[in-house]
């Protein structure tokens, strides 16, 4: 990450000192973690077919209040 | 007083506008220290409103809440406060997140907002500043703007409401961006009634918006009372209601009971892959602001001398921190890992929310799920999650709106109606019927 921060800067048009540069780059690290969740989103038939079969069950009466 | 009452009685003279004035002069300097305001303007007779500092103002400062805009004075007014005309008297630009990039509403560089019911907590963002002056009655009206949230989230932890319209209902021409393809211009006001007021002025096509449509109404007032929630089908993602708090939990099933009471039909569906929205938002919202953000630091805006210096020190860090990812993750080598798979992830929550809402009028979900927490205390990821609830209906496009709907650990706490989009009546009709009962 250090190197792609020293980069990153450069083609961001920052100029910001060492320390603030790792705090940056390990909230970077830390924010690209969390988003790889995103790996995990079901694909569109996959997703159509899950919201398809809760909708059916709500027809049927399976999830009404 | 109920907005309505505020109107009409100003209107038939019933109400005297100098005492009003003086009113909110007064409640103006008693609450200063919430930081509402970036900017005061001295008050004229008309309904008073706070206008949120990335909505342009002709010959007002407009900052951004930032201080790599402080000395930049707006040459025009956005299409929105070009439209609320004379009748209303703007009293102040509020604060905001910088850019609007936060969810907490209290990193304004000018000053931290905070939440008139507990100092010590955040009045949530990013258009904290107007929810803070409708809250503490420093005025009527507040025109904001919702990207992912920053209406509604602050009109929960405020108690007030706040409403993010259709994309496209109304313009954003003059609206400072943070995301172009997802930022509204957001109507706030102590009631519904005083939002659909607001709304009725501002909506409808604009020759400087291509994404502006007519919507289906041009008065939203006269809807409110005709509104019935009697036969309307309403879902409930019941797996984005399960991860919030306890407290927030309670609270909206009270607002959902009432409605089953009026005659809703309530259906509870998971609906797996909602609860990645936020994910989806960040990475594309990360690529869209470091490239809007690059504009920033050229002498249009005052700015002398080195660029990389001046945007090195004025720049907040959340600023900074987005603007360094969006870069990263529109370089050649990352853009189809990182980018692609936001906008994937965008596709599939629209996707997800226009098929779930085929067969239903209304979605209904707190708007936050937990109540304003501690400032200070939440690091970026953390902050981030907070738009759980708030994310689908910005990412479809919806109309959303907050309504105030009891306190969860003695704080406020929203409920957030969905509707389809351009049904922007039918939110606020719903959202009208319940707020008395809440």
């Amino acid at each position: 990450m250090e190197m792609h921060i020293e980069k990153l800067c450069s083609l961001a048009k920052l100029q910001i000192g060492r320390e603030e540069k790792e705090a940056l780059g390990k909230d970077i690290a830390e924010i690209l973690e969390w988003v790889k969740a995103l790996e995990r989103i079901p694909d569109s038939s996959v997703a159509r077919r899950r919201v398809s079969e809760e909708l059916r069950a709500d027809k049927a009466g399976k999830w009404r209040d | 007083m109920r907005t309505k009452d505020i109107v009409s009685g100003i209107k038939c003279g019933l109400l005297d506008m100098h005492s009003r004035l003086e009113e909110q002069e007064i409640a103006r300097r008693r609450y200063k220290r919430h930081a509402a305001f970036i900017t005061e303007i001295r008050s004229k007779p008309g309904f008073s409103l706070a206008v949120k500092d990335n909505i342009a103002v002709k010959g007002i400062r407009f900052t951004a809440g930032s201080r790599i805009l402080e000395g930049y004075v707006a040459g025009y007014d956005a299409t929105a406060v070009e439209r609320l005309g004379r009748e209303f008297s703007i009293v102040g630009k509020a604060s905001l997140d910088p850019f609007g990039a936060g969810s907490g509403g209290d990193t304004c560089d000018f000053g931290r907002t905070l939440n008139p019911h507990d100092i010590g907590r955040v009045p949530g963002g990013s258009s904290s500043g107007c929810a803070v002056a409708i809250a503490l009655e420093m005025c009527d009206f507040a025109l904001g703007s919702d990207t992912f949230g920053s209406a509604r989230a602050p009109a929960a932890f405020c108690g007030i409401v706040g409403f993010r319209p259709t994309y496209g209902l109304v313009s954003r021409h003059g609206l400072i961006p943070l995301c172009m393809s997802l930022d509204t211009v957001a109507p706030m006001a102590r009631d519904v009634w005083g939002v659909a007021y607001l709304l009725s002025h501002i909506a409808g096509p604009d020759k400087h918006d291509t994404t502006t449509h007519a919507g289906k109404e041009t008065d939203y007032r006269s809807g409110l009372e005709r509104y019935e929630l009697k036969g309307k089908r309403v879902l409930v993602p019941q797996n984005l209601l399960e991860l919030c708090d306890s407290g927030i939990i309670e609270c909206a099933e009270k607002g959902i009971g009432v409605m089953k009471d009026m005659g809703a039909k309530i259906s509870r569906m998971r609906m797996e892959g909602l609860e990645l929205s936020t994910h989806a938002y960040y990475l594309a919202m990360f690529a869209e602001f470091s490239s809007d953000m690059q504009r920033y630091g050229s002498p249009i805006y005052g700015f002398r001398g080195p660029v990389e210096e001046a945007r090195g020190r004025l720049l907040s860090a959340e600023l900074k921190r987005r603007i360094l990812i969006g870069t990263l993750i529109t370089m050649k080598e990352h853009r189809e890992r990182w980018y692609s798979m936001g906008l994937k992830g965008i596709r599939r929550v629209r996707m997800l929310m226009e098929k779930g809402m085929e067969r239903f009028d209304l979605m209904v979900m707190p708007s936050m799920p937990a109540p304003p927490w501690k400032h200070g205390t939440l690091n970026p990821v953390d902050s981030y999650k907070t738009d759980l609830l708030t994310g689908p209906a910005s990412l479809a496009g919806m109309p959303a709106v907050s309504i105030p709907c009891g306190k969860a650990h003695g704080l406020h706490a929203g409920l957030q109606i969905i509707g389809r989009r351009f049904d922007d009546l039918g939110v606020l009709g719903a959202a009208h019927r319940l707020e008395g009962f809440l």
